[in-house]
Order: structure tokens, then sequence, then C-alpha cells
């Protein structure tokens, strides 16, 4: 993508035509003191990879070339370039010396510039040594600052007549300075009326050899009145930036800008700057030939007239729009006379400003069917250029008028102020306030709001409450699907009390071998379901493993017990008491009691 | 699981049928209707007397306020009609009545009304607490409250419906928001302040709870003000837009 466009940019730098080709010599300032320096600029338009021009002898200077500066554009497809060779001039003697014109080949061409002239002063004051380019922040001293920044007023003709445009300039020049904050001029115009400035333009501009950028003001200004009439003096107001040479002050705790206290330290200065007045001759519109329907319109116009629709009943309006366009004074275009209000109604004309121009809207009314066109409506202005009354008739427009069918009368609405009054008049209401309310509503205890009442108040925890519990109980049931250590430990007491029950049974029925059996399978199922071991492989050795799991002694003794009675019940039941049975049972109880008693 | 829903459900119906008793009247008011009969006949000093008995009996209501508002404002006391529209404007927020009597009212006050300067928040949950009485909103977020709390249980116990039901929740919760803001804020208006109305023609606002003191601003009747201090017959007072001054005790109504 980039690659295309370097070639794009590369095709449209095409070289410039020798007759495109312009050469500038110019200084930055045409006063300088000897000690001091001044910038010379060659400046070549429309040039590419020129070689640095080798400058011939300057009587009265010494030179040093400083560089050179290349500007290249593209503005809507028109490629323009700008090299600027810099040269530093010391004056080596005072009056008034001149930098002689240069020519300069370039591509078989001899370009030459014109001559200039620099008034060199002596040197009393010590004349800096300083580059120009600082050299500028000290031009805060009014000596020279009114060559360097100034206004002129321009008036592209000196006699007008009145009501007629003239074009006025107003042109503020910098010369190597730090202008900032230019406001919109100020012009005396007590006989003239004066359009608003558009936006201002800029650019460069060589003035007797010292080149300026130029802030351009343009508008138009019209004479009121015949005579000999004074325009200006135009006024400006902006701020020229200066080093400040003050003492040293703290960044950060300074009123200045922030950024000052990095990038140097410089002053507003508010400068006023004021251009010289000049004299208008206004002159009156001739008398002679002037046309009766003549309003005051200067300029040259053109005049076009549509009638909307072209055909209506009697008393339907139409709308006749009247467009005048061209250049002139507008604001003393007023609407064209019309001269058949014995058989239309005409009512005020509205008026539109257009970019080009000015549109009327004017609404008539035909009064009669017989009726058969809108009359020829003309308009007269004088046009400035040839200095004689033009007239521009339209029309006549055709129009058709239908008569009102029968029964219905022909009514034209007057806009008058009593019509209108009566229309728009104002509703008068009466205020009062609204009346009683026939039922009293709901009587109830004075004060009880509901917010109040202790059940209010209690009610607001229930849902808490039960939030919580539902959310433990989620958690749970969670924990259950999950944890299977958890969910073992947690069911090992209910299964052996399950158990015991059953074991109960068999202990009141004297059923020793099943009641041994049952006890023993109670045992290793509560043993591997709360130590999460496999119950089928526990036996009286599960003691060593209970012994890591720190489980007490006394419980430990117990289970060893448990399974050596059940054992020995196994091989020799005849051999075991009501008494025994009874025992390990109880034995069992207590193992099982003790362990959940206790935290694990 | 069902167990807690029916608790909840037992005890919002309870809540509802003790919060309806407590509001229920066991008969119309006969003081209320004599006093309207006073005033269609134009008596309105004796309407009031008859509003007033109904009131002294222990029992309000909005209409009850509102008339005797009324009565008020058409014996020429600016400052008590005030006062009974907004004690009838606690009740019944929403009538249209009132609040076109309580704006032509506050327009006769002298000087024009002063209207306090709300926070924005203020400002946005008011939008929906001027529209409800304390105890409808007090009704409202309950069931609110309810309904979010049972959508949440909903959410955590049935898994298939959790992600339809927690859109559901963020829509209760916001609305929920709204209306518990709505709550606090008329909350606060109505029981969180002593609110007071010059029912004097003027009432003078002293720097010092003394008979001779500064006067440092004065009140137009029907002008409300909030009651801060109260000291030996004295009234702390604040007016609407900040200013606070010691006032005369008889010379203000309280809501």
């Amino acid at each position: 993508m980039f690659v295309l466009v370097f070639f794009l940019l590369l095709s449209l730098a095409q070289p410039a035509r020798a007759e495109d080709i312009r050469f500038e010599a110019a200084v930055d300032r045409s006063s300088v003191a000897l000690g001091e320096s001044l910038q010379l600029n060659l400046s070549f338009y429309g040039v590419q990879g020129m070689a640095v021009p080798a400058l011939p002898q300057m009587p009265g200077f010494s030179w040093q070339y400083l560089g050179p500066s290349t500007k290249f554009s593209i503005i809507n497809g028109q490629t323009s370039s700008l090299v600027t060779f810099m040269y530093a001039l010391s004056p080596i003697q005072t009056g008034k010396l001149v930098i002689p014109s240069f020519s300069i080949e370039y591509k078989g061409n001899t370009y030459t510039s014109a001559a200039i002239e620099v008034e060199v002063a002596p040197g009393g004051s010590g004349g800096s040594r300083l580059p120009p380019a600082q050299r500028q922040d000290n031009s805060g001293s009014e000596e020279g600052l009114n060559e360097r920044v100034f206004l002129i007023l321009q008036a592209d003709k000196r006699r007008a007549f009145v009501n007629e445009p003239v074009p006025v300039t107003i042109k503020l020049y910098i010369n190597s300075l730090n202008i900032q904050d230019v406001q919109y001029p100020q012009l005396n115009h007590e006989d003239f009326l004066l359009e608003d400035f558009p936006q201002p333009h800029q650019y460069r501009e060589t003035l007797n050899g010292i080149a300026y950028d130029v802030i351009e003001f343009k508008t138009n200004v019209f004479p009121v009145r015949d005579g000999e009439r004074t325009l200006g003096p135009a006024q400006i107001e902006c701020n020229l930036l200066v080093k400040d040479t003050g003492g040293q002050r703290f960044p950060f705790f300074d009123d200045e800008d922030f950024f000052d206290s990095f990038f140097g330290r410089y002053q507003r200065r508010a400068l006023h700057l004021k251009s010289i007045d000049m004299a208008i001759i206004a002159a009156p519109v001739p008398e002679e030939n002037k046309p009766a329907d003549f309003s005051g319109a200067l300029g040259d116009y053109n005049f076009t007239v549509e009638a909307n629709p072209q055909e209506v009943k009697v008393g339907d309006p139409v709308t006749l729009k009247m467009i005048i366009s061209g250049t002139g004074n507008l604001k003393t275009v007023n609407p064209p006379p019309l001269n058949f209000k014995d058989d239309f109604k005409v009512y005020d004309a509205d008026v539109k400003p257009d970019k080009t121009g000015k549109v009327f809207e004017q609404v008539i009314i035909p009064k009669s069917e017989k009726i058969t066109e809108i009359p020829e409506i003309s308009f007269s202005f004088f046009d400035t250029k040839s200095g004689e009354y033009k007239r521009i008739t339209r029309g006549p427009i055709p129009l058709t008028v239908n008569p009102l069918p029968k029964g219905e009368e022909l009514r034209v609405f007057e806009p008058q102020e009593n019509n209108t009054s009566a229309l728009r008049q104002k509703e008068i209401l009466g205020k009062d306030i609204v009346y009683i309310k026939e039922s009293p509503g709901r009587l109830r205890p004075k004060g009880a709001f509901v917010c109040k009442q202790k059940l209010f108040i209690v009610i607001q925890i229930l849902p808490l409450a039960a939030f919580i519990s539902v959310w433990i109980l989620h958690r749970r049931k969670k924990r259950l699907q999950n944890d299977i250590r958890y969910a073992r430990r947690l069911r090992a007491p209910l299964a052996a009390r399950k158990n015991l029950r059953a074991l109960r049974q068999f202990l009141h029925s004297k059923d020793t071998s099943r009641f041994f059996d049952a006890l023993f399978k109670t045992l290793q199922e509560y043993l591997g379901d709360k130590f999460h071991l496999s119950s089928a492989g526990i036996t009286s050795n599960v003691v060593e493993e209970l012994k890591k799991q720190n489980v007490d002694k006394a419980v430990l003794d117990k289970i060893s017990v448990c399974f050596n009675s059940c054992d020995s019940a196994r091989y020799a039941p005849s051999a075991v008491s009501e008494y025994e049975m009874f025992k390990n049972f109880e034995l069992l109880q207590e193992i099982i009691d003790t362990l959940e008693s206790k935290k694990t | 699981m069902r167990a807690i829903l029916l608790l909840l459900g037992v005890c919002l119906v309870i809540f509802a049928a003790r919060a309806d008793s407590a509001s229920l009247n066991q008969q119309a008011g006969t003081l209320f209707a004599q006093g309207n009969s006073y005033y269609a006949e134009e008596k309105f000093d004796q309407a009031i007397v008859a509003y007033e008995q109904e009131l002294s009996l222990g029992r309000e209501s909005g209409p009850l306020y509102y008339n005797l508002g009324n009565a008020y404002f058409k014996s020429g006391q600016l400052g008590r009609s005030i006062l009974n529209y907004l004690r009838a404007e606690r009740l019944i927020p929403a009538d249209a009545d009132l609040k076109a009597n309580l704006n032509y009212a506050r327009s006769l006050i002298q000087g024009g009304k002063i209207y306090p300067q709300k926070r924005w928040f203020v400002r946005l949950f008011s939008i929906f607490a001027d529209s409800f009485s304390l105890d409808s909103l007090a009704v409202l977020t309950t069931v609110l409250y309810f309904t979010l709390s049972l959508l949440v249980m909903g959410a955590i116990l049935l898994k298939k419906l959790r992600k339809r039901l927690i859109y559901v929740c963020a829509a209760a919760g916001t609305i929920l928001a709204i209306y518990s803001g709505a709550f606090f804020i008329q909350l606060k208006e109505t029981l969180g302040q002593n609110k007071a109305v010059v029912v004097v023609k003027s009432a003078e606002a002293k720097f010092e709870p003394l008979a001779d003191a500064t006067t440092f601003f004065s009140l137009p009747e029907g002008e409300d003000v909030a009651v801060l201090v109260e000291k030996e017959g004295w009234l702390k007072a604040r007016r609407p837009d900040g200013k606070q001054g010691w006032i005369k005790k008889t010379e203000l109504g309280f809501l």
C-alpha cells in the first residue's frame, strides 16, 4: 500500500515547466546595525534537486551560507516545490547598501532576482551577534517593529456610486515575528455600509525584497452618502510572542503556561496595529434617464419570474417567485413593483436571501375570472460598470382563472389586524380550587403507616433467611455430589443407627450368629464410611490404620474388643452368653457415640 | 423448598391482610358527610369544625384532609389550607384535584413559594416517588423484594432455567432498586423530617429564640419549613432554600 502511494507521488511529481519556475531573493529585514547580520533567502519555486548557487561579490557585505530548506506539497493533485537557500549577510560598512540582483541558470534558462536595498546603521548600540532566529525575540523593543509588522488598507476603486460595492482588502504583514491571537480587523466606516469579514487568507509575499507572511481580510463596503468620504483607518489587535529576559522563576509555580518552563519562557505583548485611512469619492446615481420604478438597486443583475399554479379559481392564491441574482449591493434590492392591483389582491412579498441573489415570494389572488394573464413585471437597476440604467421585463405569464362554483361567494382573506386578533384572542380561563370529595375514602388510624409496623420489618428478614437457607442447602447438595469422603462421613452415623435398630432385634431374639454377623458388618461399614476406607477389608487390623488418624486409644481398644468378640462368636456361637451380646451392643454404641462427638 | 415457599406465601398474605385491616374503616365518617353538607351550604367555618372533629377521633384519610384544606381555603386561611393539602398529599399523592388545589393555593403565597434545589438522584427517584403514597411504595417494594428473592432462589435451585432466570432477576432487581430509592425518598419526606407550614399572615424568623431578637427573614403564610429543634415555645426552622431561623411555635402548623 505504502509502495503504491510512493509511486503515485512520484508519478505526480512531474518536472515543472520553465514558465512555472520562479526565482526570488529576499532579506528578513531592510535595516540592520553594523555588527549584526541579516538573512538572505534565495527562493526557487517549481524546481527540484538544485545545486547551491554561488553568490557573486556583494560590495559592503560578507556572507556565509547557512543551508537549504525544501518544501514539497501536493494540493488537489497540483504539485508545488520550493527550495530556499539561506545566507547570513554581515554588513561591513554603514549607509545604504544594495544587494545586487542575482542571475541563476537552471536547465538552460536564466532567472534573475531584483536588487534589494538595505540600510546599515552604525553599531553604536553594541549590536548583538546573535543569529537572526534568536534575535527576533528581542524585537519586542519598538525600534524596527513597525517595519516588521504593519497593516495596509487597500480599496479596489477610489470612485464609486452611492450604494455600489467597493471591494476592500486589509493586509497584515508579518516579517519573522511570532504573532498570535490575531483578531478580526476593525474598520472605521462612518459613511459606508460594511459587510462581515469572511475567513482570512494566508500566504507569503515579498515586498521591497523582504519576505512577509500576509494575513489578508477581504470584504465590501458601500458608500451611503455622496461626496468625498474617508474610509478607515483599519485596526487589528494581536499578540506578539517575545522571549522573556526576566529573572529566574520556579517552574510549576508560575502563572505562565506549563510548557513554557521546558521550552523557553515567552511573554505575550499586546500589539495594536493601525493602517492609514483613505478617501473614496462617492457619486450619486445620475438623474438622467432614471426609470420611474428604479428603487436603488446597483450592480449587474438578472431577473426571473415564475408563477405557480397557473390555473386557479377566483380567490385562490398564486405565488409569484421573483429571483434577482447577480453582483451588487443586494441590500438595496427591493421587490419589483406590481402594477396590477385592480385585478389582483396583492400581499406583501416574503423575502428569502439566496446564495446568488434575493428571492421574493409574493402571493397574488385573482379577483375575476376574466383575467387571462399576469401582466409583465419589470425590474430596473443601475449598472455601475456601464454607468447606465437597465430594465429587465418578464411576462406576461398566462393564467387560467376559473369561475367560482354556483352558490359560493368570493372571499378574499384580508390579513387585517382585527381578523388576526380575533383569531388569536386568548381564551381567558378562571382560576379556583377544585370542589370537595364526596367520599372520605379509607379512614384509618392516624399515622398508621405500613412501614412503621413491626410485622413489616420482620417480614423483610424472611426472604433473606430463606435465601441463606437455600444457599446453604444448595452448597451442601453440591458437596455431597462432588466430595465422596464428606458424603460417606455424613452417611456413616445414619447407616450405623439404622443397623443398630436391626441389631437390637437380633439381641431380643437371642440370635447369636446373626447378631455378631450384623455387629461385625455394622462396625465395618461405619469405620469404612467414617474414615473413608474400603469397608470390605476392615478387620481388627484396622486399629493400626486408625492410630495414624489420631483416634483415641480407648476407642481403639473398644474396636479391638468388638472385632475379637465377633471372631470368637463366629467360631463358637454357643459359648457366647446373652450378657456378652448386650455388652458388645453397648460397646458398639459407645464407639459410634464417641467418634461422632469428636470432630475429625 | 416447598415448605419455604409456603411459609413465604403465608407471611405475605398475613402481612397484606394486616396492612389492609390497619387502614380499613369500620364505618364511613358521619362527621365527614356533615362537613360536606356545611361546605355545600357555604358554611365553611362549620364545615371546618366537622372535619376537625372527624380527625379528633384519631382517624385520617386523604379526602378528609383535602376537604378540610378546601374549607380552610374558602374561609381565607391559606396557611392551614396548604397544611391540610400537604397532609392529604402523603396519603393520596397522585390525586389530580389535590395537585391542582395545592398548586393554586401555593401560587397565592405572597412573594411566591420557594422551591428547594434537589440533588439529581432525588429528582430522578422523585419521578416515581411522587406518584405513590408511602404505604403503596412499602407494599410494592416488599412484593418486588419477595419476587426477586424467589427468582434468585429459583435460579440457584433450577439449573435448567438458571440462564433465563438470571435475566429476569436482573430486570426485577433494577425495578426493585428504582422503587426502593423512591420508597426511601418518600420515607424521608413523610417521616424523616418534621415539616410545618406557616399558618399566620407572616412569620418572622429570628436569629435567636427571643422575642426582641433581630429578625433574619420573614415567611409568608403557606410557606413550608423543616423544623429542626424546639426550645421554650420557639422552633428552629429551615426554609426550602436552606436559611434557618427561630420562629414562634404558635405560628406554625405541623404536618
